[in-house]
């Protein structure tokens, strides 16, 4: 190593380079040395080789192995570029005793046997500083620990032609990378939800705002900026984690009547209580995760926020029963939409008092409240406006007769039904739906062990005083294979917009109905059947084929579904076990 | 003249910078769009030019160029993500609400 200048090298190189040079291996590459300079008669012993060549090479090499690696490691050994070239060239027929133990050294992936070259048992080449003749050009040049090896893997090739193949490398190489990275991108933006293709102004800006948030100044003005966008922007910053004390004040623009915050966990508790101060004007108030929220907090807003019709508190655990009684007492009689999750404090007693003090609830949402169980969803018959109605995975024991009691008094004005994950539930529940929902469009029963493939079927089967569920998630019901599905699939096939099927073990000659059936499910937009065992590349086509409208299909799980699936451009098929290879390579 | 005419429209912003740019990129927006559609008679179909008042030169200059990213990546996917001036995000996000982009 001349000059003692060196590119950047591993750990890994330095020992192999070490190894390289021990007594058995210069004693090789001497006797090879001999035999070569008898050949070439070249009277090579006493050459002093011009100090600015030398620099030269050095240079132009240690450029080529950082770019070919750049972004990939830090680490580059410097004869990586030498390996490449011996690698990818392709071989030519020349029968040369050492050829058959380069290629059994030779791997898969050429650029990451960068030590190869200091391998004992390959060939031995001329040593640094001496002289060699090019591979290619054959003109006459001196080695150095950068040279290149020429095109079958033998010797050496000079610096000009060096040069040459490795920007043919560099390209190769690029554009593999290249191509790998643009489909891991493709795949992460399909995870990510976000629409692949070009972003609308709109989104490119949001995007822009968001990253720099923590250095915009003043009160995002929803006057020029669109309510819409404030919005778009909190769910990104939100996203980002970056909701915090500073940048909230950002979105407390006085006079808005709606406050979504998405993700409350940085906002201290003083932060949260100044909502109701900067804000007295609010009707709509969203916090998820807000558990900085206190008793404290809540009965401040119920005396200052005079106007609150709608709230969604997201894991307010510290606030007590007491609290939520005062809440209600104070608001109740004004409130249309309530939306509480995450919490244990929340039990019979306090639905009790919501059930009193708030007549007037359209929308109820209930999500898991670790104490809800049978008696205290009999109380909730009481509310004879409800439209909307989740108990979705109560801790307690939810049973049947509760259940069925509500719907029974409330059923008829019911839009929207969430009963997600109460496992007690049995046919009967669908019974009673079927008696009492007439107007049902959205109806979501899940991970209900008892619910049987009949049962549905008969839910569905001539369900003619309700014309038709939108919305669908019968997610892992684990009896419902065939007669379900059929009788889902004639009631609402031509209204449903969103199906989830997720889990459910639907037998293969289930899929059969979905084109033998005849109808078409015309507006079907988003369909999940993950971890549906008979999903294969042939049902997803015909399921393309039948749904027109489908733009997005979650195979998650379906792991008989590979990447030669045809489907339409516009559908995006989220979850596939193919694509997520990408992710991780 | 006229052939130009079809091909092209003239986007002024407030402080006087004129951008021609070929129809079809412009109409990416859904107002210029329907601003420049014919049977509406509006001025600036007549006259292929429209003025902006609530842009100045600078914003309407990226708004430009974004028609043109727009127009080139349309239907692609790995769309290259287009650099926006974070000094200009606000005015853009304003201006893109109001071009509905």
């Amino acid at each position: 190593m001349s000059g003692g200048v060196r590119g950047p090298n591993s750990a890994l190189t330095e020992f192999l380079r070490s190894k390289g040079i021990d007594a058995t291996e210069i004693q090789s590459r001497h006797a090879r040395r001999q035999r070569e300079a008898e050949q070439a008669q070249a009277a090579a012993t006493t050459t002093t080789v011009p100090s600015t060549e030398i620099t030269e090479e050095i240079e132009e090499t240690v450029t080529t192995t950082v770019t070919t690696r750049s972004g990939r490691r830090t680490t580059t050994a410097p004869s990586t570029a030498l390996v490449t070239a011996q690698v990818t060239t392709a071989e030519t027929s020349t029968s040369r005793a050492s050829k058959t133990a380069m290629k059994k050294r030779k791997k898969p992936h050429g650029d990451d046997n960068s030590d190869a070259a200091f391998n004992p048992y390959y060939k031995a080449k001329p040593l640094p500083g001496q002289i060699a003749f090019c591979e290619i050009c054959n003109c006459r040049f001196t080695v150095t620990p950068y040279s290149k090896s020429g095109p079958d893997g033998e010797g050496f090739i000079c610096t000009a032609c060096g040069k040459k193949t490795a920007n043919q490398d560099k390209d190769a190489t690029k554009k593999k990378f290249v191509a790998k990275k643009n489909k891991r991108k493709t795949v992460a933006s399909l995870l990510d939800g976000e629409a692949t293709g070009v972003k609308s102004l709109r989104d490119l800006a949001i995007n822009v705002v968001a990253k720099h948030i923590d250095e915009v100044g003043q009160v995002m003005d929803c006057l020029q900026i669109g309510r819409r966008d404030v919005d778009k922007i909190c769910q990104v910053i939100s996203r980002n984690r970056a909701l915090n004390d500073h940048t909230l004040k950002l979105f407390l623009d006085p006079g808005i009547t709606r406050l979504n915050l998405y993700d409350c966990s940085k906002i201290s508790t003083n932060e949260l209580r100044k909502i109701g101060a900067i804000l007295p004007t609010l009707r709509y108030l969203m916090l998820r995760f807000c558990g900085s929220m206190t008793d404290e907090v809540l009965s401040y807003y119920s005396t200052q926020l005079t106007e609150l019709k709608g709230i969604e508190l997201g894991g307010p655990f510290l606030v007590t029963k007491p609290c939520y009684m005062q809440f209600f007492e104070a608001r109740g009689f004004q409130l249309e939409e309530l939306t509480i999750t995450d919490t244990f404090r929340v039990d019979a007693d306090v639905i009790s008092s919501l059930v009193d003090n708030c007549p007037n609830l359209k929308e109820l949402r209930l999500r898991q409240i670790v104490k809800l169980d049978s008696q205290a969803v009999r109380l909730l018959t009481a509310l004879a406006n409800l439209k909307v109605l989740e108990i979705s995975d109560p801790g307690e024991d939810l049973q049947d007769g509760a259940v069925i009691d509500v719907l029974n008094s409330i059923g008829s004005g019911l839009r929207e039904l969430d009963l997600s994950g109460c496992m007690l539930l049995t046919d009967q529940t669908l019974f009673a739906v079927r008696q009492c929902c007439p107007r049902l469009n959205t109806f979501s029963l899940t991970e209900a062990d008892d619910v049987t493939d009949e049962g549905v079927a008969q839910l569905f089967r001539n369900w003619d005083i309700n014309p038709g569920l939108q919305y669908a998630n019968l997610s892992r019901l684990r009896k419902l294979t065939y007669f379900g599905i059929e009788a889902i699939l004639e009631h609402s096939g031509r209204t449903l917009e969103v199906l989830n099927l997720n889990s459910c073990p639907l037998q293969p000659d289930a899929w059969d109905f979905w084109w033998h059936g005849g109808t078409k499910l015309e507006r079907l937009r988003s369909l999940d059947i993950g971890f549906v065992r008979s999903v294969n590349d042939a049902v997803v086509e015909k399921l393309c084929e039948v749904c027109p409208d489908l733009g997005e299909l979650k195979v998650w799980g379906a792991n008989h579904i590979t990447e030669a699936v045809q489907v339409p451009g516009n559908i995006r098929i989220i979850g596939r076990e193919a694509d997520l290879h990408y992710m991780h390579s | 003249m006229s052939d130009v005419d079809q091909e092209y429209v003239i986007l002024e912003s407030n402080d006087g910078f004129q951008f021609v740019l070929r129809k079809s990129a412009a109409k990416v927006s859904k107002a210029i769009k329907s601003m420049l559609d014919k049977k509406s008679n509006f001025t600036e179909a007549r006259e292929n030019k429209i003025v902006f008042k609530n842009m100045n030169g600078i914003v309407l200059e990226k708004v430009c160029e974004y028609f043109y990213y727009n127009e080139k990546y349309k239907g692609q996917t790995n769309v290259p993500e287009m650099e926006l001036p974070a000094e200009l995000a606000f005015s853009l996000l304003e201006v893109a609400d109001y071009l509905e982009t």
